[in-house]
Parts: structure tokens; sequence; C-alpha cells
């Protein structure tokens, strides 16, 4: 084909591109997933190796599902829709070819890093300073082509879907930039430059802003523009989606704080995460309206149409997601849910429902089309559809049950003011079999996507890509009318208002919130009330960050009855304001150890970690025999103290310049105690005793002793 | 103490300018959607998806 011929079609083949590495992805997700379920299930599978161990596979299955798969799925999308709403081609194939290639090469790094222990310890945003780096370029190869090609559209306005993705691009980049602000001590390994709270406050305005503008708006983008095609059909009304588009977008960027409610943030910005996360609901309802009754008049494609039935039943699970969201935002429901299974199960019909069925539907409309065949089984895209569906359900309603269930018995008191059920692993026994029933949703959904997997492939092999190129009508009629236009209908025609307009809406919400909280912390910090880590308590937490400990444990006690009574007195601001990065974090599958220190002896927590059946019966906390043999990094410590110094924790000149000898002597200290009560001799420079000495540090910095 | 006194900080105006910065877009945002001389301009813009210029 000759260049001008070229330059005159779509560039289907980086869709077909991105399409196959979501397709691919999501097995790796899927599976990873169900891995980790089946060892919440059965605690033998972490099979005493560290590199699969929960807590560092949970990480890898989130960041698979979100950047590889769902990733994936919205560059698929947004190529192929994109270069048909601006009828042009894209604005550069090598730079198409760049973000392909450096998006897949990020999502490897991944895979390697994280089961490796290299991890920030902040969810969903794991991955360490040369990859978070690799992320931000990648990220703006990816906005100059989509803006390029948004530059030379032969289609003078844009339709509702790319403002989704103008959102999307412009939020989720000043997400990650200000999430990732870091300052490396070595080549794997960097601090926050955030502290405590206003750590905790920025990553849950990036987690939270994670799920909305990278599950939810380009998905949204995605809907706008599949449904109304597959179903040949305009959208039900445009004027709604306009409406959906403004108030979603404003709104979803306040809601992060709803992950923090009776946590130490200030009560005015979880007021304020509360009353915008109920408000979203109506906006979210607006737009699952809007995309099922574009269906109007056409339902028996319902039935006849395995495509058209994923992207209904997404849309019907976005609904159920973004209804349970507002109600898991109110403060008494959170109080029961949050820690909970209830908020894991919430996810997944959030991630399996919405954006795994979404992405399905997409993929059974795509490959057809761009490969110039039909579907080699509407049968099995139908088997496929109630066999992921069933996984769903199990999965959604033993979470549900799991999460309920626990939550009561956490809080419950007895008439003579008591736990009613004061040992920890006495609620996790009674939910491991719905952890089985979530493994058996799991394994359905898994199996749903093998069919399809198999059912694309022979698409795939009956089908010609090569003779599916399309191209371009002519620009000349297609550009657009010259009628007088006003309003809304300039602001359409001007790409780069609208995308200052979106960025402000965005950043009044994010300074507003921010902001106040910054200062804030600044003022606690001049009481110096609590102090700083050692040198060795620092490396245990650094292992603790390794091994993922935060993904079953947090480390915030809320200020209510129940709480008191398990934990000991609530959190306090200042207790975690040296904590590079923040780990309160969101789900107990143990207890929460914010004042574990001093609880047990030393010797217990030895024992405790190699195996934790040996001091408590039926836990299902995985082992972790390999911190015995590993050493602690000593010599980097005195790097690892000075970064903190800079960033502002008082540590003295010669606690930085000692501070491998301090940590040392402090380890010998440990390891001596530990012999004495019958450990073996020579533990002094392992990782279990720099952890232990974290652990025991735990609540006993601060005024409250 | 006045840690104490700082968790219960409450900045409610914050709150209150959040909601009305909202309450101006939105009404905002519904004034220009359903203005009456936008009606054919949005029937053209739902079709744009449906549109390949002949070609599927
Ligand atoms: C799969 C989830 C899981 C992971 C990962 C996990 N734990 Fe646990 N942890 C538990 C459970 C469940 C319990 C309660 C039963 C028990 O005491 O073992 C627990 C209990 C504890 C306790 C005792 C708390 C108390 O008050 O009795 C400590 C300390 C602890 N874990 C530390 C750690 C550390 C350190 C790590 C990381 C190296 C870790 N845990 C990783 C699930 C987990």
């Amino acid at each position: 084909m000759s260049n001008q011929n070229l330059l005159n079609t779509y560039d289907d083949d980086i869709v077909r591109k991105f399409l196959m590495a979501c397709l691919i992805w999501a097995g790796v997700a899927f599976l990873v997933g169900l891995i980790a379920a089946l060892q919440l299930a059965y605690w033998p599978l972490n099979l005493n190796l560290e590199w699969i161990t929960f807590g560092r596979l949970r990480p890898l299955h989130t960041n698979a599902a979100i950047f590889a798969f769902a990733g994936n799925a919205i560059f698929a999308g947004i190529y192929h829709s994109s270069q048909r709403l601006l009828k042009t081609r894209m604005f550069n194939d090598t730079l198409s070819a760049i973000h392909f290639w450096g998006w897949q090469l990020i999502i490897v790094a991944a895979a390697i890093t994280l089961p490796l222990g290299y991890t920030h310890g902040k969810e969903y945003a794991e991955l360490e300073w040369p990859i978070d780096l690799s992320i931000t370029l990648i990220w703006v190869v990816f906005a100059v082509n989509f803006f390029g090609t948004i530059a030379k559209r032969k289609e003078k306005h844009l339709y509702v879907a790319l403002w989704f993705y103008i959102a999307t691009i412009v939020t989720v980049a000043v997400l990650h930039i200000v999430n990732s602000i870091e300052i490396p001590v070595s080549f794997m390994k960097s601090y926050p430059v955030f502290a405590g709270i206003q750590d905790a406050l920025v990553q849950w305005w990036y987690g939270h802003n994670a799920v909305a503008f990278f599950l939810t708006t380009p998905f949204l983008g995605l809907m706008y523009y599949y449904i109304p095609k597959i179903a040949n059909r305009p959208v039900y009304s445009y004027r709604l989606s306009i409406v959906h588009f403004w108030a979603l977008v404003f709104l979803y960027i306040w809601a992060g704080p709803h992950h923090l409610l009776y946590t130490a943030l200030p009560e005015w910005a979880q007021t304020l995460g509360m009353i915008f996360s109920v408000m979203l609901w109506a906006p979210s309802w607006g737009g699952m309206i809007n995309g099922l009754l574009t269906l109007r008049g056409a339902w028996h494609l319902l039935r006849t149409e395995p495509t058209i039935k994923f992207l209904v039943t997404a849309v019907t699970f976005y609904a159920m997601s973004t209804f349970e969201g507002p109600l898991l935002s109110i403060k008494s429901v959170n109080a029961l849910g949050h820690y909970t299974d209830w908020i894991i199960g919430h996810v997944h019909g959030g991630a399996l429902g919405w954006n795994g069925f979404l992405a399905f539907g997409m993929a059974y409309y795509l490959v057809p089309k761009l490969w110039k065949t039909e579907l080699f089984s509407k049968k099995l895209a139908n088997t496929h559809f109630w066999i992921g569906t069933t996984g769903i359900l199990l999965y959604y309603i033993s979470m549900w049950a799991a999460g309920i269930t626990q939550g009561l018995m956490w809080r419950n008191i007895d008439a003579s003011g008591r736990l009613l059920y004061p040992d920890f692993v006495e609620t996790v026994t009674k939910i491991v079999p719905l952890y089985w029933v979530r493994a058996l949703g799991g394994l359905f959904f898994l199996t749903g996507y093998l069919i399809m997997m198999y059912n694309i492939t022979k698409t795939i092999q009956q089908g010609n890509a090569a003779k599916a190129t399309e191209t371009i009508p002519t620009p000349a009629h297609q550009m657009g009318s010259h009628e007088h236009e006003t309003g809304h209908r300039k602001l359409e025609g001007m790409a780069t208002v609208f995308t200052v307009l979106a960025l402000i809406a965005i950043l009044v919400g994010s300074v507003i919130e921010i902001y106040p909280t910054l200062s804030l912390h600044k003022y606690v910090k001049q009481e110096n009330i609590t102090s700083p880590y050692t040198a060795l308590e620092l490396a245990g937490r650094d292992i603790y960050i390794k091994e993922g400990c935060y993904v079953c444990h947090s480390q915030m006690i809320r200020p209510m009855a129940s709480e008191v009574l398990r934990y000991g007195q609530p959190s306090t601001l200042e207790e975690s304001m040296y904590d590079r990065p923040f780990q309160w974090g969101s789900k107990r599958t143990g207890p929460d150890l914010a004042r574990v220190g001093s609880k047990y002896p030393n010797l217990w927590h030895y024992r405790h970690m190699i195996d934790p059946r040996t001091v408590t019966p039926n836990s299902i906390m995985p082992n972790y025999p390999w911190l015995v043999q590993h050493d602690t990094d000593f010599l980097i410590l005195r790097k690892k103290l000075s970064v903190m110094k800079n960033l502002g924790v008082p540590y003295s000149d010669a606690e930085v310049s000692n501070a491998d000898i301090d940590a040392q002597k402090q380890a010998q200290t440990i390891a001596d105690d530990l012999q004495a009560q019958g450990a073996p001799a020579g533990l002094a420079k392992k990782e279990i005793v720099a952890l232990i000495a974290y652990l025991q540090a735990l609540g006993q910095k601060g005024v409250k002793k | 103490m006045k840690q104490e006194a700082l968790t219960q900080f409450q900045d409610t105006h914050l709150t209150i300018i959040a909601l009305m910065i909202f309450a101006i877009m939105f009404v905002g945002t519904i004034f220009f959607t359903y203005h009456k001389s936008r009606k054919s301009f949005f029937e053209k813009m739902q079709n744009l998806p449906l549109d390949e210029g002949g070609l599927q």
C-alpha cells in the first residue's frame, strides 16, 4: 500500500495489538487472583516461597487487573473509537507503537519487581520509582498521540465519549505524578515526600480517582461509543450525557476521603468525602440509565446478541457498584464494612462485572470486525456469559456474607462490656468457608474467560486481518457544516478550552481537599511529640512494606468502643507523622497492628513469623521462614536516615552517620533476648530481628504510653 | 491537648465552598444543555458514532 493510501486508512493494527495484550494479560490477572483467593482459603498454598506469598501476590493481582487488563482494554477501545469519531488516522504510528510496547514493558517490569518485593507499599501505586518514571513518560506519549489526533481531526465536533477520554488522560497524569513524588534511596527504593496523614490523603485521593479515572471514565466513554454502535441506535439522551460528564468529573475527585472515615483524618475532610460520595450516586445512575435506555425498542438484542448481553450486564453491575459505593461512604455503614471483605466484594462487582464484562463485550464485537469475519460461536459466547455471571454472583455474595459476618463479630460486645469474640482468629475461621466459595466464583470467571479465548482464537483463525483495513471517507463532506454556533457547540470545537475546563474541575476539588491538610501536618510536626524510628526499626519497617504485611494488617485504630477494647486507644495523627509511606491499611485479614508493640515478647513474634500456627492455632497468616535466612542491609541505613532527615525527620547528624552501628547494637540486644528465651544464636543480622524491632515499636513512640 | 483539638478541627466553610462551586457548575451545565436552541445540534451529535461514512 502506498503511503498516501496508508494515511487514508484507520490504524487498526494498533487496536488489534492492544486488544490481544488486554486478553492475554486478563488471563494472568485472573489466574493470580484465583491463586491469591485460594491462599486465603488454604494458607499452605503460600508454599513458603517469598515470591508468591500473599503479601506480594496481591499487589501483582491488582496491578495486573487494573493496568494490564483494564489498561490495555481502554487503549484498544480508545484507539479504535477515537479514529472513527474523529474520522482520521491516529496522529503518529510511531507514537502508537511506543505507547504499546512501552506499556507492555512496564507491565513486565511490574510482574518481575512486585514478586521480588520492590514496592512503595501504597495500594495501586506499588511500582518503584524507575517504573513510575516510565509510566509518566509513556502516558505523555499517549497524550501527545491522542491530542495530536484531535488536532488533525476531520470531524469538527467532539462526541461525548471523547470527553471522557480527555478527562481520563489529563486526570490520570495529575494523579500519578502527585502521588509518586518520592526521593530515591537506591535503584529500587524510595520514600514518598508526604508522610502520615498527608500521604494517606494524597494516596486515597489517588487511589479513589484511579477507580474514577482509570476504571470508570474511560469505560463510560467506551459505553457511550459501543452501546449505540452495536445496538445501531443513538444514545438515549445526549443532553443527559453532558450533564453526566460534568457532574461525574466534578464530584468524583472529592470522594477520596471516604476511604479514611473514622481515621485520624480531620473531621471536615471526612465529611466532605462522605457528602460528595453520596452525591456521586446521582450522576452515576444518570449515566447508567442513559446507557441502558439506549436499547429502547431493541431489547430483543439482549436475547440474540451476546455482545449486547455483556455490555448491558456490565452497565447493570456499574449501577450496583455505584449504588453500593455511596452507601459504604455513609459513616455508620462504613463503620461496619470498612476493613472487611464487603469492600473486596464491592470492588469485584465493579472490576469483574463492569470493567470485565464491558471489555469482553467490546472484544466480542471488535475481533470479528478487525479480522473481517463472524464470531466463531455465539453459543460459546453465551456460555461464557452465564458462567461468568454465576462466577461474579458467587464472588459478590460470599464476600458480602463474609464481610458483614466478620464486621458484626468484631464489634459484638456483651452485657458486661467485653468483646464477645476477643480472639481475632475466631472471626477469621468463621469466614474461611466463604473464602472457598469466593475462590469457586473466581474459578467460574476464569473458566468463562478460557471459553472466550478459545472462541476468539477460532474467530481469528477463520478471519483475515490484512483485508480488514477501513478507508477513511474523504474529508470534504465530513468536516461539519458552517452553521452559526453558540455556547456548548463552540466549546466542543475547542478541544483545548474543554481540556482546560476539565482540568479545572478536577483541580478545584484536589486543591481544596489536600492543601489545608498539608499545612495542618506542618503545624502538628512542630509539636514534636513522637520520636522517629530508630535505624533498626526503619529497616524493619521496610521489610514490613516489602513483604506486603499492609495488605492484611491495618495500623489505624478507629475511635469506637469495640476497637478500643480490642486494640487500645484510637490512633492519633502524630503517631504516623514520620511514616513514609503511611501504613494505615485498608483491609483487616489479620488484626490491627497500630499498638502491637510490647504486647508480646520477642520470642512470640519470632515463632509467629516462622509459623503463625505455633502460637495462634488456625491462623491463616503465611509463614515467613526466609526472614531468618536473609540478612538485614545495615549499610544502606545511613542513606535511608539521611533521606529521611532531608525530608524533615529530626534525626541528629550522629544518628545518621552511625545508623548502621546503632542498628547493629539494637539488633544484638534483641538477638540476645531471643537466644536467652530459647531461639537459636546468631540472629542479630537477620531480617527477622529488624522486623521484630519495628513491630515492638508500633504504638510506643507517641505520648499515649 | 492541642493535637486532640486538631483532630476535631472543623473547617466547615471548606465543605460549604465546595458545595457552592458544585451547585454553580451544575446549574450552568443544565442551563447550557437544556437550552432550546441546541436541540438540532444534539441530534447531529448523537449520531456521530453510527456514522462511518458508509463503511462498516
Ligand atoms: C494473609 C494475610 C496476612 C498477611 C500477609 C500477614 N498477616 Fe499477620 N496476621 C494475619 C492473621 C489472620 C492474623 C491473626 C492470627 C494470628 O495471630 O496469626 C495475623 C496476626 C499477626 C500478628 C499478631 C497480632 C496480634 O495482635 O495478635 C502480627 C504481629 C502479625 N500478624 C504480623 C504480620 C507481619 C509482620 C506480616 C508481614 C511480614 C504479616 N503479619 C502478614 C494475616 C496476615
